[in-house]
């Protein structure tokens, strides 16, 4: 038997155990399925929403209760199958209420969200300060303005990486290097600024 | 191989260096539908492919902030002969983080070029079946309107299918062609509308009118399927 075998079965076991113990009413193993999978539907979540959302904090929430609703009522019969259907519940909620937003008109715009965002919650309010000015020094720390606009075209624009190397006469290999660098250099500013990644 | 690994089951863990390849595709938002909805499956509950995304989420919304009030342009004062950070030449935006951001504008934003052309019957017209139809679907992705993703575009098939995205709690959703009829449409689970549309002469060129009740609200949208750009998937 091979390791990936061993590891999948093991897992599947896992999640089939606790599928079973939160239907069966068990409130460790819903604190325990919370535990497991928060991070990664607030990784996910944050993907699929905008920049400075102030909706992260309720979309995960939402996410969360709506599975653990269908796992309480044994909905969810295959345990195997309980990422993707966290996934799709992210997706399906994040889609939901931006179309919401713009069927009926709401400001979705960034600078509408400013307002909202200093609002709500000051401990995000801060950390999101505290991001900006690691990445206003990350930029400082560019020598070249090329490598500043290749980041503001691939994450501020969302332009796909063929179309900023195009543009700016670039190698993919350049692209890759300036990225990583840049993702590296943040994540030691924000160690080094106390401030968590992710968070 | 992609095809491969995306019908996978999730609990089968990837070599490392099989995970960076595909986090690395990923975050360069090379990745298809199918294989983006598999690979967000596969790292929900794995810390350490988590903390590489997190990484990447931190940089795009410290971009955003920093770039916000342009207080970067202090923070980055050029070093060298080069323009400072601006949008690039002949900029077009794809998904600005601004205003238009409606359904209305996908739809608007139209669909494929080229397609709609006056056709001869063709025999699969007649067949039971038909393979691989054009398929266009408009939808939201984080509150902007995406471009219409295009599939199958060279498709022999004399008919397209549409998919349109439409508001929770959406009711009443009619589609109806310029002098032609109404037809009514009913919401999937997944928010979506669909219906089939002609590839000829019938529907070239026509106003298409797509009208829903939302909180007791009428709204429509107007669009024609032949003045508009995709990207073209096969």
């Amino acid at each position: 038997m091979s390791a990936a075998h061993t590891d999948r079965e093991a897992s599947a076991d896992a999640s089939g155990n606790l599928a079973d113990r939160i239907r069966s009413g068990d409130r460790a193993a819903e604190a325990e399925f919370v535990r497991q999978y928060e991070r990664g539907v607030r990784a996910l979540v944050r993907r699929h929403t905008r920049p400075r959302e102030p909706m992260v904090d309720d979309f995960v929430q939402d996410v969360l209760y709506q599975v653990l609703q269908k796992l309480r009522a044994g909905d969810l019969h295959d345990a195997a199958a309980l990422p993707a259907y966290l996934r799709a519940t992210i997706v399906y909620t994040t889609t939901a209420e931006y179309r919401k937003r713009a069927s009926h008109g709401e400001p979705v715009a960034t600078e509408l969200l400013d307002g909202i965002a200093s609002a709500a919650d000051p401990a995000e309010q801060l950390r999101s300060e505290q991001l900006a000015s690691q990445v206003r020094t990350l930029l400082g720390e560019l020598p070249v303005a090329r490598d500043r606009a290749l980041l503001i075209g691939f994450y501020i624009e969302e332009r796909s990486k063929d179309e900023v190397c195009a543009e700016l006469g670039i190698e993919p290999d350049h692209f890759r290097r300036v990225v990583f660098r840049a993702r590296e250099r943040l994540r030691d500013l924000l160690e080094r600024a106390g401030s968590g990644a992710g968070a | 191989m992609a095809r491969l690994i995306t019908q996978s089951p999730l609990d089968t863990r990837l070599a490392s260096w099989l995970e960076t390849a595909w986090l690395q595709r990923y975050l360069e938002r090379r990745l298809d539908a199918e294989e983006t909805a598999w690979f967000e499956a596969y790292v929900v509950d794995k810390p350490a492919l988590l903390e590489r995304l997190e990484r990447d989420t931190d940089l795009r919304d410290g971009l955003a902030e920093a770039t916000r009030d342009k207080r970067v342009a202090a923070a980055s004062q050029p070093t060298d002969s080069e323009p400072d950070v601006q949008p690039l030449r002949g900029a077009r935006r794809r998904r600005p983080y601004g205003p238009g951001l409606a359904l209305a504008a996908s739809l608007l934003a139209g669909i494929g070029v080229g397609w709609i052309s006056a056709r001869q019957a063709t025999p699969a017209d007649t067949a039971a079946l038909i393979a691989n139809p054009m398929r266009i679907v408009f939808d939201t992705e984080r509150g902007a309107a995406t471009g219409p993703r295009i599939e199958h575009a060279g498709s022999a098939s004399p008919y397209t299918l549409v998919e349109i995205a439409v508001p929770p709690g959406a009711g009443s959703v009619t589609v109806q062609m310029e002098n032609g009829g109404r037809l009514d449409l009913v919401p999937s689970a997944e928010g979506f509308v669909y219906f089939l549309a002609r590839k000829d002469a019938r529907t070239a060129g026509r106003v298409m009118t797509l009208a829903y009740v939302l909180d007791g609200s009428g709204q429509t949208r107007s669009f024609t399927l032949d003045d508009a750009k995709g990207e073209a998937k096969q």
